[in-house]
């Protein structure tokens, strides 16, 4: 299955995710003000492997896809 | 007798000791916070229009998902209300989501839902729902009902609730000899090694992982878990306060037991 957005919740524990996701992005973003994604990670409240597997692997697919509708 | 001393205490996360109790009881405490304690959440979704990339399913399964806070008391579950389970103002909440794009497209979160209730919103103004491209428009209403989380769990009030025992770890510094492999095969940073002496900070961080003991080699330290004291942890999705959670788990329990024991009663038992 391809995920398009980010999911709302964690597949394992069901805490939401997806508020933080921009944030997150945006953050570790390659620039002068890039910061360590574990840092952000912990810095957002997202504690456990199983939540931040959910923001550090996720691609947003959506972006290429949009074009085509 | 059951203590309760809570350590930590926010409306989103919580962790208490309960002792003079056993894992049994915690475990009962646990399982109802997980699948008998109402949250609201979306339950009925009618899309009137969607031309986004989107299926309808879609939609309705992310909606669904968005934790949403009920500050008024008044909702009932839809099974007890007068309506029957149909959705009146008594059990459900509307929620609109209508949003049109000219030549851009856009990002459309959980802020662009007009809740009908202004005591009823999403927990989280930033969830995105869904991305639209140039000309793309959703007209949709979301219908929000109480549940529990044994029907799904989107109802579920928490992320995560869980307990452990209460580490007990006894050292003796008499049989130290200074090596400090405990210390750092510790990986909680619980124990601590100075001059021989063998000490602990943070009893609580201890897992009872048993590293400790495995790398001492003078046996100064065993842990141990001790069964009539439980750390209790939940965390909640924000929809409802952790106290209020676990007061209405308590609740919910004691009902519970008085509808056993009336049922008890009726039986004809053998005296």
């Amino acid at each position: 299955m391809i995920i398009l957005l980010i999911p709302v919740r964690c597949f394992t524990c069901g805490k939401t995710v997806a508020h933080v996701y921009e944030e997150f992005v945006e953050r570790i973003k390659e620039g002068s003000e890039q910061e360590d994604p574990k840092e952000v990670l912990d810095d957002l409240g997202i504690k456990r492997i199983c939540c931040r597997r959910m923001l550090v692997t996720h691609v947003n697919l959506v972006d290429d896809i949009i074009n085509f509708y | 007798m059951i203590s309760v001393r809570i350590i930590q205490q926010t409306p989103d996360d919580m962790m208490f000791i309960l002792s003079g109790t056993t894992a049994a009881f915690a475990n009962t405490l646990r399982r109802i916070i997980l699948s008998n304690v109402p949250q609201l959440a979306i339950e009925d979704v009618i899309i009137v229009e969607n031309n986004s990339p989107f299926t309808d399913e879609f939609l309705a399964h992310r909606l669904g998902l968005i934790p949403l806070r009920s500050d008024s008391d008044f909702l009932v579950l839809p099974d007890e209300c007068e309506c029957g389970g149909v959705g009146c103002s008594l059990c459900s909440v509307t929620l609109t989501l209508s949003v049109e794009t000219a030549d851009e497209g856009m990002i459309v979160y959980t802020r662009d839902l007009e809740s009908q209730d202004p005591m009823t919103v999403p927990v989280h103004q930033e969830i995105p729902i869904v991305q639209l491209g140039p000309q793309q428009k959703i007209i949709l209403e979301a219908v929000a009902f109480l549940g529990i989380g044994k029907d799904h769990v989107k109802f579920q009030p928490v992320a995560t609730v869980g307990y452990q025992f209460m580490p007990s770890i006894t050292l003796d510094s008499n049989k130290c000899s200074d090596c400090k492999e405990c210390q750092n095969a510790c990986p909680r940073n619980v124990l601590e090694v100075e001059n021989k002496q063998l000490s602990t900070r943070n009893i609580l961080n201890c897992n009872l992982c048993q590293l400790c003991v495995d790398a001492c080699e003078d046996d100064a330290i065993t842990v141990s878990g001790s069964e009539d004291s439980i750390i209790f942890r939940v965390e909640s999705t924000g929809g409802i306060d952790t106290e209020r959670i676990v007061l209405k788990a308590a609740e919910i329990l004691k009902e519970q037991a008085l509808e056993f024991e009336g049922l008890l009663k009726e039986l004809p038992l053998e005296k």
